[in-house]
């Protein structure tokens, strides 16, 4: 039976069509099977299940106490809703204190040369131990006389460690007529850390007091002489104002009335740019405000960060440990004698993303309701937190770098690991990557958490083998959907290129014998035909 | 004899060092170790970290305007880089006038002082660029520094403002009233062109938007506001009494307070000291008298060269914490010192390299070298650390990080360092011999490492942490010694009394009963060591072998 030609080549056409959509069937369903072979095995894995189950379940707990601990206080806190620098010493405060108090070491000691004729330096002491009596007892009506909170500041030396009391921080050698030879050697000995001198004429005149202390020292040091400077001229101001105002008939009520300050309060509005309200035309030219982004926000990223490294580490390694494993008892080689090389890779990306879908599938369902109550708790009327931290661009990044990271640190570290035979040589092909990661990928994660909108941020986003770290640790601050999408095609570009390299490489190593000494050797074995 | 074992065990100590410290890896995670430590102690002390504006903002006693605009109260690295403009929101139109005013007279002061002590070659300048449109102030200020020279500047500013009583001197060369008025105009008027000259005044930092009249003005602000061309806007009530105690700030959501921190507090402290003046004046207070009372006193610190001897980290519970966390430390290289150590000894068994050893030289030869090679390896990334923590203390001293050198100071002492290596060699001969008799007997390095990770982890919780916890109480010194004497105990203890060490009698008694369980310890390992690195004794575990042994019929057991 003849047909004519025209015809041939329509069936030649279909048949031809038959066949390669066979051929992919064939090659989908070989990476197919190659991925459930990597799910049931890491399924059946305890330390998987404790990963994915008992962790979380921890977590949420401790996340539960938290909301628990936050619902009850944040009746009784003060705080601005809409900027959450304060948020982690929420009801910590007092921790947060005892900590700061041991970090500040010894009290440092200071001498007063009182030159006045108005018993400055006494008044002085006494409005220093007012202010600690009232930080200690507060509005209290069992305080006791301040005399008796005197005495036991001076018989019990660790009375106010708990509470960041003045006294713990500056105290005042009190010793009558010192020289000033004296107080120099005094400080070089490090009994006190300097010396105030208070002028003859401070209530007539604009008074300009010295404070001799040693030059040089740690910055640490210096901060702390510039707080006590602070202090001490805060306390001599307010006892210069309450002498200048008890010359003049004034009872105390009255000197406190006329000394009272005004507070400020801060009022958040939701605004948006609107065309309705016309500014006057003198105020119509002023340039826009670069508002930079809040530090909370920037700090909203590092769980994101850290939940990244993580999954993205532990399912790259696990890939190449499984490869390892295969090559090391001979897998490898039946693997190699029935499917593609390709197929094998792609096989194990898919089984391994689908095992790491599994566990941030528990990880959400466990901890994610704790965490929305946790941020809900501190959100104000309009949610600002919990839309700003779980924003849907964010997550949806979030997801997508992720998967981009392991396809393109699971193809090469799979490939490399396919070279060795066991852990020792692993170290050494696997030497440069781990390279990379720590000397430019965690730098760059840690400059980006900081300056999220920066230029150098904007450049290193386009570098392939930083791009997922870096655009997860730009969560803060997303590029506009033009640059989003280029830095898309080109990571998807450098995956394809990747994969190429690595499936040359992979077909190549399970095969060999020997691994290779080197990065010239790995690319030159990457080189050479399949 | 003697000589050749020593050199025996010398050459495995060497080798076991070598094969480690040749791989460079080594050396980069001992580098990065401290690094990383430090980034965390930054981390921490960021954390912990207050900003003092946050403080001046809620305190009840209001900073003085000039402190918070010099260099101790704007912080150079957290303020805005650029002129914050804000508005303000009075409907009375009286109070905020008032302020605006003062902000004037503040302006004014900031320009002659600076004007007036500024260097001659600076004032030149200074001349230059303004003496076309501006001549006679010029000439007036040229005058006054040149007749009040030897006199200082805030006492002669202070004159002429007429913040204290006036001298006849300046009131013979100036006509102070009309003067501060000539001054007063030309500031408000020229207040764009100075503000280079004269980088002090407000107007480099803060500037209101001119005040908008009408019932749409909030409008009109909260319109700014969205397009970001304010930072935000003041609000005062309609009317205003000497009783003010609150004043609103309304600013967008989302932004930052670091950014407008440094205005709220200044704007609140001119905005008091105009609500204190309205007081004092309603008690017929003069206005000399006002100006004392809004003063500020200024300390001016005082260098002098003196390199203090003393420590300034002295607190003894700081210090006790110190060693307490050095003997952590010690305990955590010793962990990990040891696992290496396990590993290597597993691993050598395993791939029969011991045989070959065991042919050439004995196993207590082996032992010793392998253990003794282990902690030089540790010795060596202590003693990189020795010189990598100072310099990283230095590094960070001097840049912006809160870092107290004397903490270091304290733990480089020599005592404590060589209190510290001479207890890390005894840990790691008391335990290292039994875990290396241990390791012997398997043959798989996970189940090495398995059981390894155990024994290290029972001896942190039932030794060494409850012992380092009692010394955190700082208990009485017969305790002290007692938990010095417990030889699984000793090590740690001793490094976390590294402040206070017992006197040299308990001290050597230590040591001594420590050698002597150290030479029991590697008798006992060394028959572990012959026995189980030469022969293929597999441990099995205890659950195992019984169930095994009572499968056996009755009278096989017998």
């Amino acid at each position: 039976m003849s047909f004519p030609p025209r015809r041939k080549f329509r069936l030649f056409q279909l048949s031809s069509a038959f066949r390669t959509s066979r051929y992919r069937r064939q090659h989908l369903r070989g990476i197919w099977t190659v991925a459930q072979r990597e799910i049931v095995a890491m399924l059946q894995t305890k330390s998987y299940w404790i990963g994915c189950l008992f962790a979380p379940v921890c977590l949420s707990f401790m996340l539960f106490v938290f909301w628990g601990t936050t619902a009850s206080l944040k009746p009784k806190l003060d705080f601005d809703e809409m900027d959450m620098n304060s948020v982690p010493m929420l009801g910590f405060e007092y921790q947060f204190d005892q900590i700061r108090s041991f970090f500040w070491g010894d009290p440092l000691h200071y001498y007063v040369v009182d030159q006045s004729d108005h018993q400055i330096g006494e008044a002085v002491r006494l409005a220093k131990i007012k202010r600690d009596y009232e930080a200690w007892y507060g509005n209290s009506r069992r305080a006791p006389d301040i005399e008796v909170f005197q005495e036991s500041l001076l018989s019990d030396s660790d009375l106010g460690l708990e509470h960041l009391l003045q006294y713990r921080k500056f105290r005042e050698i009190q010793e009558p007529n010192v020289s000033i030879e004296t107080l120099h050697s005094w400080i070089e000995t490090g009994k006190i850390v300097g010396y105030f001198v208070i002028p003859r004429e401070i209530l007539t005149s604009n008074p300009s007091a010295l404070f001799v202390r040693p030059s040089g020292g740690s910055n640490a040091h210096t901060k702390k002489l510039d707080e006590l400077e602070v202090w001490f001229e805060d306390l001599v101001t307010s006892v210069r104002q309450d002498k200048f105002l008890a010359t003049g008939n004034l009872d105390i009520e009255q000197q406190q009335q006329l000394q009272k300050s005004l507070q400020v309060t801060i009022d958040r509005v939701a605004v948006r740019p609107s065309t309705d309200v016309e500014p006057p035309t003198n105020v119509k030219d002023y340039p826009t405000l670069q508002i930079p982004i809040a530090n909370w926000v920037k700090s909203a990223t590092i769980p994101f960060i850290y939940l990244f490294i993580l999954i993205s580490g532990t399912t790259a390694n696990v890939m190449l440990t499984s490869t390892l494993e295969e090559k090391s008892n001979r897998v490898a080689e039946m693997l190699a004698a029935s499917l593609n090389p390709s197929q094998i890779l792609d096989g194990k990306l898919l089984g391994n993303c689908v095992v790491m879908l599994i566990g941030i599938g528990c990880g959400c369902i466990f901890i994610g309701p704790p965490f929305v109550l946790l941020l809900g708790s501190f959100s104000g009327p309009e949610m600002n937190i919990t839309a700003t931290v779980l924003n849907v661009s964010k997550l949806s990044t979030w997801l997508l770098f992720l998967f981009f990271g392991v396809a393109f640190f699971g193809y090469i570290q799979t490939a490399l690991g396919s070279l060795c035979d066991d852990v020792k040589e692993l170290f050494t092909v696997i030497y440069p990557v781990s390279m990379i990661q720590l000397f430019c990928v965690i730098p760059s994660v840690v400059y980006v958490l900081f300056t999220p909108d920066g230029r150098a941020t904007q450049v290193l986003s386009f570098i392939p083998f930083l791009t997922p770290s870096v655009m997860v640790s730009r969560l803060a601050s997303l590029p506009t959907w033009p640059v989003y999408l280029a830095i898309v095609l080109v990571m998807v570009l450098s995956i394809v290129a990747i994969r190429k390299f690595s499936t040359s490489l992979f077909a190549h190593g399970l095969v060999s014998e020997r691994a290779p000494r080197g990065m010239r050797m790995v690319f030159r074995l990457a080189r050479r035909p399949v | 004899m003697k000589k050749n074992s020593l050199k025996t065990v010398w050459v495995v100590m060497l080798n076991e060092w070598s094969m480690t410290t040749l791989n460079p890896s080594f050396w980069i995670v001992s580098c990065a170790t401290p690094t990383i430590l430090f980034a965390m102690y930054f981390l921490f002390q960021w954390f912990l970290g207050e900003d003092p504006r946050e403080a001046w903002l809620n305190e009840e006693t209001v900073k003085n305007w000039e402190f918070l605009l010099g260099d101790e109260g704007l912080d150079q690295n957290t303020r805005s880089q650029r002129v914050l403009r804000y508005g303000v929101f009075d409907p009375s139109e009286s109070f905020s006038s008032e302020i605006r005013a003062e902000i004037i007279n503040n302006n004014c002061y900031l320009f002659l002082k600076s004007t007036l002590g500024m260097s001659t070659e600076d004032f030149e300048a200074f001349s230059d660029v303004h003496r076309n449109n501006h001549t006679p102030l010029v000439q007036e200020l040229a005058i006054l520094r040149q007749h009040f020279a030897s006199m200082s500047t805030n006492t002669l500013v202070d004159q002429l403002l007429i913040r204290v009583e006036l001298n006849e001197k300046v009131s013979n060369v100036v006509e102070v009233s009309a003067f501060q008025e000539r001054v007063k105009h030309w500031v408000k008027q020229n207040q764009d062109e100075i503000v280079e000259s004269i980088p002090s005044l407000t107007s480099n930092l803060f500037r209101e938007i001119p005040p908008l009249v009408g019932a749409h003005s909030k409008n009109s602000l909260e319109s700014m506001l969205s397009r970001r061309e304010i930072i935000g806007y003041f609000v005062f009530p309609e009317s205003i009494s000497n009783e003010l105690d609150h004043l609103h700030f309304v600013t967008a959501v989302g932004t930052p307070r670091s950014e407008f921190i440094d205005l709220l507090n200044w704007y609140r402290s001119v905005a008091t000291d105009v609500l204190r003046k309205r007081r004092y004046e309603t008690e017929n207070i003069d206005s000399i008298s006002q100006a004392l009372l809004l003063q500020r006193v200024d300390f001016v610190p005082t260098d002098i060269e003196v390199s203090p001897t003393g420590s300034r980290i002295t607190t003894e519970r700081f210090v006790r914490v110190l060693y307490i966390a050095l003997a952590v430390l010690m305990y955590s290289v010793f962990l990990g010192g040891s696992v290496r150590l396990v590993s290597n000894v597993v691993d050598e068994k395993s791939s029969k390299l011991v045989d070959n050893l065991l042919a050439n030289l004995s196993p207590t030869h082996l032992l010793d070298g392998k253990l003794w090679g282990t902690a030089m390896i540790s010795l060596t990334v202590m003693l990189l650390w020795l010189v990598l923590v100072p310099i990283l203390a230095f590094v960070t001293g001097r840049l912006d990080f809160n870092v107290d050198l004397d903490v270091f100071s304290e733990l480089l002492q020599p005592t404590v360092v060589f209190n510290f290596i001479l207890f890390l060699l005894l840990a790691y001969a008391l335990y290292g011999y039994f875990f290396v008799g241990l390791a012997s007997l398997y043959s798989k390095v996970s189940n090495a490492i398995n059981t390894y990770v155990g024994i290290g982890l029972g001896i942190g919780f039932l030794f060494v942490f409850p012992a380092l916890m009692v010394m955190y109480f700082n208990p009485f010194v017969w305790l002290q010694n007692l938990l010095s004497f417990i030889p699984v105990m000793s090590p740690f203890v001793m490094v976390a009394r590294s402040g206070k060490l017992p006197g040299w009698g308990i001290y050597c008694i230590v040591v001594c009963i420590l050698v002597m369980c150290i030479l029991a310890s590697r008798a006992l390992s060394s028959l572990m060591f012959k026995r189980g690195v030469s022969s293929e004794v597999r441990v099995k575990p205890l659950k195992y072998r019984a169930a095994k042994h009572y499968a056996k019929p009755r009278s096989w057991r017998s």
